[in-house]
């Protein structure tokens, strides 16, 4: 009895043993699992991070293609100085880009387009995929008599802006009107969509406020983070205007924020950027650079009229580089000032104006050309 | 020794062989992740040294213009000396897209000078990649072309 008592508790002891060492093992290859898969997550989020940072350097320098790529399913965030993938982020550094907060899925839209005020100053590069959606609305039938009709019969600001959007972007277009229900705009269960009205100039923040464009109907159930608009308040793509963001709040839109727009490639920056301070951020990094190169072309034309004065050539004259410091002045007023607004940017458009006008004459006279 | 201390021995033994095994192991496992981490390193290296190059070409401060067309593969020595003369006002940029490398500009034709447009090369460096890229070198006044290349050397 007390031999098999003695026996019984040594197997009790040998399963006892087995069973913790047997917990043992299953705790460390699950930790080791469980390390794997992180540094696995990780190593993907930092291979393709790496991969789209060469990608996007690519892509703002290739400008006007519309450039799809295909990417492992992930979710990517962006802001303005940065993205993230898994964790890893990597920074945007100067370049103005400009997207959607976040992405999902498994392609990458990258298109990029050069911003000349006159001279090239940057590139700005707009990220996006095919489930996001763009409305651009044709006012049109908003006013009667029917407004700045083009030959086709459209809106001459929408046709402009229409015509400059590649069609592998996941875009369409209705017409805008008063009431929310003769917008025709359905629901397709978009992850994001951002509806894009028109105004004139005269449409400010006490009218944003007081008079948001009309929610198509057929979206007003859709989630609010869902559908964002702008409205383009401004009477030409290539001059200088207001940009009013708005928020869906139940069945309407909600004025949220504004800011300036200069030609049209700050137009279609506003258009993909996520929200107005998206969009505000990216311009601020492009009218540092444009400080820089406003810099650069003040000492090229100030040589330039030297060289052709020692040479006592005709086109000195065009070399004061009047219009040049002109708008040196007004970029670093507006930087100094920590101030964008409208009147700013008029004046830099109206030297923007003289200086090509200038630039023409050079080439007529066969002179260097200032820019 | 009584039985069930033997197959406790028994058992510690199993255990010791397999830890060892699994210590060899793992260490084998982490010598071939280390080398797919070094692979890694020199792929993102050589992917910086293509950025940086692909940053200088497409720089607006030198580029050739005809009014709102780039003309590629294009230095304008008028806003070259721009650039240079301007340089010092914003090295803390130009440190964040070229990094530690050093960017010559040569002209080889009509006759050979040297330009220097960008040094942050520093003593310290494991290794450097150096590519150069032909480029014509434009003067506006006289509407002449000269030829030359970017001779472009990132460090690590």
């Amino acid at each position: 009895m007390t031999r098999s008592k003695r026996g019984s508790v040594e197997i009790q002891f040998n399963w006892i043993f087995v069973l913790i060492v047997g917990a043992v093992l299953l705790l460390f290859f699950y930790s080791v699992v469980k390390v794997q898969q992180k540094a696995s997550d990780k190593s993907i989020g930092y291979t393709t991070a790496v991969d789209l940072n060469t990608i996007f350097t690519s892509a703002i320098e290739s400008t006007g293609t519309l450039n799809i790529i295909k990417i492992p399913e992930t979710t990517i965030d962006f802001t303005c100085y940065e993205y993230y993938i898994n964790n890893v982020n990597k920074p945007f550094d100067a370049k103005s880009v400009f997207a959607p907060d976040r992405l999902q899925g498994k392609r990458l839209m990258t298109w990029a387009v050069d911003w000349h005020a006159p001279f090239k100053v940057t590139n700005f590069l707009f990220i996006t995929n095919p489930e996001v959606r763009y409305v651009v609305l044709d006012p049109i039938y908003l006013s009667d008599p029917l407004p700045r009709a083009s030959p086709d019969g459209h809106h001459d600001m929408f046709v402009e802006l229409w015509d400059m959007l590649p069609e592998e972007l996941n875009i369409e277009t209705a017409f805008d009107d008063k009431s929310p229900d003769d917008i025709f705009v359905g629901d397709e269960n978009d992850y994001k969509t951002r509806i894009v009205y028109f105004r004139d100039s005269t449409y400010d923040d006490v009218l944003a406020l007081s008079n948001p464009p009309a929610l198509p109907t057929p979206l007003k159930d859709r989630p609010d983070q869902s559908v964002t608009a702008i409205v383009i308040a401004g009477d030409d793509l290539d001059g200088s205007g207001m940009i009013y963001y708005f928020e869906k709040n139940g069945a309407n839109f909600n004025y949220e924020d504004e800011f300036p727009y200069i030609r049209h490639e700050t137009v279609l920056a506003a258009m993909f950027a996520e929200d107005a301070d998206v969009y505000e951020c990216g311009i601020r990094k492009a009218f540092d650079r444009m400080e820089m190169i406003t810099a650069v072309y003040q000492h090229r034309t100030n040589n330039i009229s030297d060289m052709y004065n020692d040479l006592g050539h005709r086109c000195t004259s065009f070399f004061t580089s009047t219009y040049v410091d002109a708008i040196a002045a007004d970029v670093t007023d507006m930087i100094d000032s920590n101030h964008f607004d409208k009147t700013y940017f008029e004046t830099l458009q109206h030297d923007i104006n003289l200086l090509e006008r200038t630039n023409r004459d050079t080439i007529a006279q066969s002179c260097a050309r200032i820019y | 020794m009584k039985r069930g201390q033997i197959k406790i021995a028994e058992t510690i033994g199993i255990l010791v062989i397999f830890f060892l095994l699994m210590v060899f192991g793992v260490g084998f496992f982490g010598g071939v992740e280390q080398k797919g981490l070094k692979e890694a390193e020199q792929d993102a290296f050589e992917l910086r040294t293509i950025n940086v190059a692909q940053m200088v070409l497409f720089l607006p401060e030198m580029q050739c213009t005809e009014q709102e067309s780039v003309d590629i593969d294009c230095i304008d020595v008028y806003k070259l000396a721009g650039f240079l003369d301007n340089y010092d006002d914003h090295k803390l940029y130009y440190f964040s897209i070229f990094g530690k490398s050093k960017i010559t500009l040569a002209q080889t034709y009509p006759i050979y000078h040297n330009t220097t447009l960008y040094d942050n090369f520093g003593s310290e460096f494991t290794k450097k990649l150096v590519t150069n890229i032909p480029v014509s070198i434009y003067d506006p006044v006289y509407d002449v072309y000269r030829f030359g290349y970017l001779k472009i050397e990132v460090a690590q």
